[in-house]
């Protein structure tokens, strides 16, 4: 391996930042997921913007399985993957973006511009669950209603923070 | 330490700078460490004239951070501005002349391009005569740049076919500031922000495009919650968030509204009666009339007139007017809602109204405030004259004794000068188009997407001889053009920015010119030359000698700034005129005690004398509340409506180079209110064809509760997705203004 | 031998607990903890491989870590070999 493939790979592991992955909407316990998940590809294929990815060997036993790495394309809540899921492994019941769970968005003040006085709002204003999930206080500085956020990763993927000032913590750590 | 202790520690301080700590230096030690120089500049994007500190290392910008002490933001930046640097090196500038040769664009040398613009522009000249060539500038060029291009074309060449697109921006605050006050710009300032107890924001989305100012606004309501924001605006835009009152009209009939609230204000007493009488004449636009005939005019917009006419709640109405009028202090802020209109001068006039009637106007916390959308519009253009009707220092060319006087500062004999004005932007882009105006120079902007119904402009900025001189290509207009000049960018160069409230700020030069990119001074010196005017241009070795020049023809005029040399302005953090003398501090009312031009003899101990008007009085207009040019049918049932977002500036020619500031908002879409949607089967994200009488846009659509039902938003930055194939090109007629922000609209689904 | 830098970021509170822990990491060097609950980690590996399986050691089997973020890495004395 030569040290630009090297590089990448490190890149590509910091787009999650050595977290783990965010499942599509609807997604069940990680460790049922792991088992229910049939790796069909169903929810991948119907997804209009690409956000699913289906896990490569890297990810051991989760290999197949689908995984979103909002900063490559987040979710955009369009709920057409749960209903095709025919393996149960994300609830095909779910309608509601404001009831999904995918995880919850967590801004680190130290990287955020608005807490360093750049006037920012970009996480805010993309975010879905408008004006709910995240708020402004004092009209400046973002803050996340974790009882709100879906973990969508919009807010993630827009951050122009050099370095991404709000991260989704999956729902799904193990 | 060992090099393996070293290699350990330098990953550490990676890391500690990744979550803004330093490790082992305390932050100025760092700086030093690192060889970074900081150095008092001005921010290059909106009118606000934010301060700013530029990081230069190595011969290279490398960071920005606000000025603590600007008294404008007072530290504070937007995200744009705090990525401005990175422009700077953006792979989009353009580094060397380009010349199209067999319709395709390849490099050329300075002297080659110049020599080709110089020939054909005299060859032009010669044939058609001086109005066969035109000049296209902008509210971003410095001053001097603006005020060099206009001694030679006006001056030189002899054509007032000379314009700029604050025609498209400020042109209507322009006529509303004279018409009403009899002269150009605001009476205050922003510190009357900080003293406000009420805010009118009409048609302007503060918080998103012009964010500082809005976080002043928001920090005075944090101070003093009883303090009201009242908002008209059709939109709910993020401005919407701290205020207490919003009045969401039809886009297009907003005149009544204000009129009713005139009304209300007449009607129950909070005029400020010895105001009026002292300082205030009353017209209908075209003769004097007296108190009664104009409280007689207001007597149709009552309320629930008003309300009709605009769709909304007549309490809301008084509700505003009341609080207006009892309020002690008031500010008005408003931008392209009121000024993008075929009615926006007499919409600037009807917000002056209010300010007079009540005497709010020329006090600590009181002002009706008009914000710039560009950062020189108000220096450069509106104050150097960069427009086709106007010359420097707020000078008139239909005014002979105006045309003499500029004449003897530029050395030419006045019959140089056309006693007739030029053509206004639409006229002179419809001249390109029917091939009247055979060549054309644009410096710093980009028309090919800014002009509003871009069709029928196209073809004839392809077909005419198309020189652009512009730090960015490709652009929609350089892709048209016959000769490329790369121009020197942001601290590439020095000069003088004028921000909204009359403060002129100094920018320096601090880095080397990208490529072969050379300041547009130094480009437009060098055409003078070639063209055979060099005489009158060799003094100019430096900015500051085009400064000292400039600052010649603003003497004695109400916007003197002979007191702002460069050595004055390099050391403070801006000043605002009039500033007659370098000992004077600027000037924070106009028109009243401690504005030096306040004449006190003729004032007679009125606190007011507005000395642009004959008689010293301001106007207050009683105009005919019309809609707009375009209203919604059965055909066309939206009113579309177009603007910015706070990550991007204009045509994106400069946010655009950013990719935090790209990924921050991911492409073009259409806003629609959700009531619309579920009427229309529209979805979140759908993708939507909007259609006008014009041209039509597939964009995504944005199903959210912003614009009011039958209503449509689109941001206009998107190369790719040209809002302007969709805007209406009819304008104000006596602003030449045209009217972005209304027009009928249709849209589908796909 | 490569040098890597990481920023573990924990729980609220829980960073003295979560340093302690990575304290006992071999050839692991803490620096200390930032703004309320950052840790500065320097690691020195043999490669890339090792990284990615350090990375998930902290993440999976250390209480309270919200994530690492990998910061910087120096390949040169490897390829100076």
């Amino acid at each position: 391996m030569n040290t630009l493939t090297r590089w990448l790979a490190i890149l590509s592991r910091a787009f999650h930042s050595g977290r783990p992955p965010l499942r599509p909407p609807g997604a069940v316990k990680e460790e049922v997921f792991v088992k229910t998940c049939i790796k069909c590809n169903k929810c991948a294929q119907v997804c209009p913007y690409g956000s699913i990815q289906m896990a490569h060997l890297e990810w051991g036993e989760k290999f197949g399985t689908p995984l979103i790495f909002p900063r490559r394309t987040p979710c955009y809540l369009c709920m057409k993957c749960p209903p095709v899921c025919p393996s149960g492994a994300l609830d095909p019941q779910l309608r509601d973006k404001t009831r999904v769970h995918m995880g919850v968005a967590v801004i680190d003040e130290s990287k955020c511009l608005a807490y360093m006085g750049v006037i920012c709002r970009a996480c805010f204003e993309r975010c879905p669950i408008y004006r709910e999930a995240i708020t402004l206080k004092d009209e400046l500085y973002p803050q996340v209603h974790n009882d709100k956020c879906v973990g969508c990763g919009i807010c993630e993927y827009v951050c122009p923070a050099e370095e991404k000032a709000i991260t989704v913590v999956s729902a799904h750590a193990v | 330490m060992d090099r393996r202790e070293f290699l350990k520690a330098t990953a550490a301080s990676a890391a500690a700078a990744s979550i803004g700590v330093d490790l082992f230096l305390k932050p100025s030690q760092a700086d030093a460490a690192a060889g970074v120089t900081w150095h008092k500049s001005v921010c290059r994007f909106c009118g606000v004239g934010c301060g700013m500190m530029v990081g230069v290392k190595d011969g290279k910008v490398v960071s920005v951070k606000g000025d603590k002490e600007s008294t404008v933001n007072r530290g504070f930046l937007c995200v744009k501005g705090f990525y401005l640097y990175k422009v700077i090196t953006a792979k989009s500038r353009l580094r060397y002349p380009m010349i199209r040769k067999n319709g395709k664009l390849v490099r050329a040398s300075w002297d080659e391009a110049m020599d080709l613009v110089a020939t054909k522009f005299r060859e032009v000249i010669d044939r058609y005569g001086p109005d066969a060539v035109a000049f296209y500038g902008s509210g971003q060029a410095e001053t001097e740049e603006t005020y060099i291009a206009n001694k030679l074309f006006k001056g030189h060449i002899g054509t007032n076919n000379f314009e700029g697109n604050p025609r498209l921006c400020m042109a209507s605050a322009v006529g509303g500031y004279l018409t009403t006050f009899g002269a150009d710009e605001p009476v205050g300032s922003y510190d009357d922000l900080d003293e406000a107890e009420v805010f009118l924001i009409v048609g302007s989305n503060t918080a998103e495009c012009h964010p500082v100012l809005f976080d002043r606004i928001v920090e005075r309501k944090t101070k003093d919650p009883h303090i009201k924001i009242i908002i008209i605006d059709p939109r709910k835009t993020p401005t919407d968030r701290v205020a207490d009152l919003h009045i969401q009209p039809i886009p297009g009939y907003d005149l009544a509204i204000l009129h009713a609230m005139a009304r209300i204000i007449v009607k129950e007493g909070y005029t400020d009666e010895q105001f009026i009488k002292e300082s205030v004449n009353f017209s209908d636009g075209k003769k004097k009339i007296s108190y009664e005939e104009y409280k007689q005019f207001l007597e149709k917009f009552t309320p629930e007139y008003a309300a009709k006419v605009a769709d909304v709640n007549p309490d809301d109405i008084v509700k505003a007017a009341r609080w207006f009028g009892q309020s002690p202090t008031a500010v008005t802020l408003w931008t392209m809602g009121v000024n993008q209109r075929t009615r926006g001068v007499w919409l600037n006039n009807l917000i002056h109204n209010l300010h007079l009637l009540t005497g709010k106007i020329g006090k600590p916390g009181c002002d009706s405030l008009s914000l710039t959308g560009q950062p020189n519009a108000c220096g450069g253009v509106r104050e150097g004259g960069g427009l086709a009707h106007i010359l420097p220092g707020h000078r008139k060319i239909v005014n002979p004794q105006h045309r003499k006087e500029i004449a003897a500062i530029w050395k030419v004999p006045v019959s140089n000068i056309n006693p007739k004005p030029g053509k206004h932007t639409i006229a002179l882009f419809e001249a390109v188009a029917k091939g009247e105006i055979k060549a054309l120079y644009v410096m710093c902007t980009n028309p090919a997407q800014s002009l509003p119904n871009l069709k029928k402009f196209l073809k004839g900025m392809k077909d005419v001889f198309l020189v652009v001189a512009d730090a960015f290509h490709p652009t929609e207009t350089t892709k048209l053009a016959d000769v490329l000049l790369p121009a020197a960018f942001w601290s590439e160069k020095e000069g003088v920015y004028g921000c909204t409230e009359r403060r002129s700020q100094y920018m320096p030069k601090l880095v080397e010119p990208l490529g072969e990119a050379r300041w547009d001074g130094d480009i437009l010196i060098d055409l003078a030359r070639r063209l055979g005017y060099g005489k009158n241009f060799e003094h100019f070795k430096t900015p500051e000698d085009v400064w000292n020049e400039y600052l010649l023809t603003t003497k004695g005029r109400d916007m003197d700034l002979m007191g702002a040399p460069y050595w004055r302005l390099k050391k403070v953090r801006g000043l605002r005129w009039p500033v007659p003398t370098t000992d004077h501090p600027g000037t924070r009312h106009r028109f009243t005690e401690g504005d030096p031009l306040f004449p006190k003899d003729k004032a007679k101990g009125r606190r007011m004398y507005f000395y642009g008007k004959p008689d010293g009085r301001a106007v207050v207009f009683a105009r005919p509340d019309k809609g707009p040019e375009e209203p919604t049918d059965a055909e066309y049932p939206f009113a579309l409506t177009t603007g910015r977002v706070l990550e991007h500036f204009h045509t994106m020619t400069m946010t655009g180079t950013v990719p935090q500031l790209v990924r921050a908002v991911p492409g073009p879409y259409v806003e629609i209110n959700p009531k619309d949607a579920a009427r229309l089967g529209i979805a979140d994200r759908d993708t939507v064809k909007v259609i006008t009488r014009r041209g039509e846009l597939e964009l995504t659509a944005r199903v959210i509760d912003r614009p009011r039902e039958k209503t449509l938003f689109v941001p206009w930055h998107w190369s790719e997705k040209l809002a302007n194939l969709l805007t209406i090109d009819a304008f104000d007629p006596g602003s030449k203004e045209p009217e972005y922000k209304v027009c009928a609209a249709k849209i589908v689904k796909v | 031998m490569l040098i890597s830098s990481m920023i573990v970021k924990t729980r609220p509170g829980k960073a003295e607990t979560v340093l302690t822990q990575l304290q006992k990491i071999p050839r692991v060097t803490t620096y200390g903890v930032h703004r309320g609950n950052n840790i500065i980690v320097v690691a020195e590996i043999h490669d890339i491989k090792q990284l990615e399986n350090l990375t998930a050691f902290i993440m999976e089997s250390i209480d309270d870590v919200l994530s690492v973020s990998p910061t910087y890495i120096n390949f040169e004395d490897e390829i100076q070999e």
